[in-house]
């Protein structure tokens, strides 16, 4: 059974994993995980060609071309809104999209989002038209005046990137999805195995974007399965409705009737 | 004679003819293959306007391409 389909800026999609094409230890490798993964939107990104390199560019370029997935264009690397915004513009002219990651860094040790400057380059993006889907911590505030922005779609964290510990925060993660109820959420960065992915679906969130988890597996794409199969299976647990927690054991099997030698004070 | 001029792509200095659009000049580098963007002295130049787009000495020229991402 699969999960049902969603909407993310008027675009339709079955799979709720967004994955990277980074890490990978071949260009082979990568297009059979991204296959294997079922995801619709993948990320990339962009660097100065030189004569050298263009015949490789141009040959990630066709493979990325055939995989005929949505891109999502990052601005990885950048430390303050202008670069942001610059690489966002340069991106859209490159790949064609008004769709944007926005990664503006703050600090090199865990390369956490700079929530001042984010907003800063957040504002000018989308007076600028750009789709913005922002790479941010999991502070309610920042997120709420993401929204107010006008994104329709928040990112936080999990963890740091490429880190692989899980949701550090699974409460802050909580009251993000119960204060931001008509926001697509999802979990990008720290995720490491499937079952981290599980509990941000069961969590109510919209989707996950990993890369690392898959592309350093080491069959990556049966990993991307792996997490296809988990994403699915926690998004269908939130849809099912999860039973609340109790305190107090409750019998499963019926006691009515039982025979009297089995009944306890 | 044919004047040249001082530019820089990619932040390496390079001597060329004074009168190259920006077309030309890629074309002449071969940095004008595929999928690229071309960004002078900060501005993005639509691929449609590459032939329009003067280029003035000391001006800054960025080829940028895909990579992968995450």
């Amino acid at each position: 059974m699969q999960t049902s389909s969603w909407n993310v800026y008027g675009q339709t999609l079955n799979s709720r994993l967004f994955i990277g094409t980074a890490l990978y230890p071949s260009p082979k490798i990568m297009c059979d995980a991204i296959r294997a993964s079922g995801a619709e939107v993948i990320t990339v990104s962009l660097r100065r060609q030189t004569a050298g390199d263009a015949a490789n560019g141009q040959q990630f370029w066709q493979m990325i071309k055939d995989l005929n997935c949505h891109l999502l264009p990052n601005t990885a690397g950048c430390y303050s809104a202008a670069e942001a915004v610059k690489t966002a513009h340069m991106a859209r002219e490159l790949f064609e999209t008004d769709w944007v990651k926005l990664e503006v860094l703050g600090d090199s040790f865990n390369l956490q989002p700079d929530p001042f400057a984010l907003l800063d380059a957040t504002e000018t993006l989308i007076k600028d038209g750009f789709k913005v889907f922002p790479y941010c911590t999991d502070d309610l505030v920042l997120c709420q005046k993401l929204a107010d922005l006008g994104c329709e779609v928040l990112m936080p964290w999990g963890a740091p990137i490429g880190t692989g510990q899980g949701l550090l925060n699974p409460y802050a993660l909580t009251v993000l999805r119960e204060r931001l109820p008509e926001l697509n959420l999802l979990v990008d960065a720290g995720i490491g195995k499937p079952s981290d992915a599980v509990q941000a679906m069961e969590l109510g969130y919209d989707g996950i974007l990993l890369n690392t988890a898959v592309a350093e597996a080491l069959e990556p794409a049966v990993m991307a399965q792996a997490f296809k199969q988990a994403i699915n299976a926690g998004r269908l647990a939130y849809e099912a409705g999860i039973m609340p927690k109790r305190l107090q054991a409750k019998p499963s099997t019926p006691t009515l009737d039982q025979p009297l030698w089995q009944q306890h004070g | 004679m044919q004047t040249e001029m001082q530019i820089w792509i990619n932040d390496q200095s390079v001597a060329l003819a004074a009168s190259l659009n920006l077309a030309e000049i890629l074309a002449q580098q071969g940095l004008d293959q595929g999928c690229f963007v071309a960004v002078v002295n900060n501005t993005v130049v639509p691929k449609t306007t590459l032939d329009q787009c003067r280029i003035q000495p000391g001006d800054r020229i960025e080829i940028l391409s895909p990579i992968s991402g995450g």
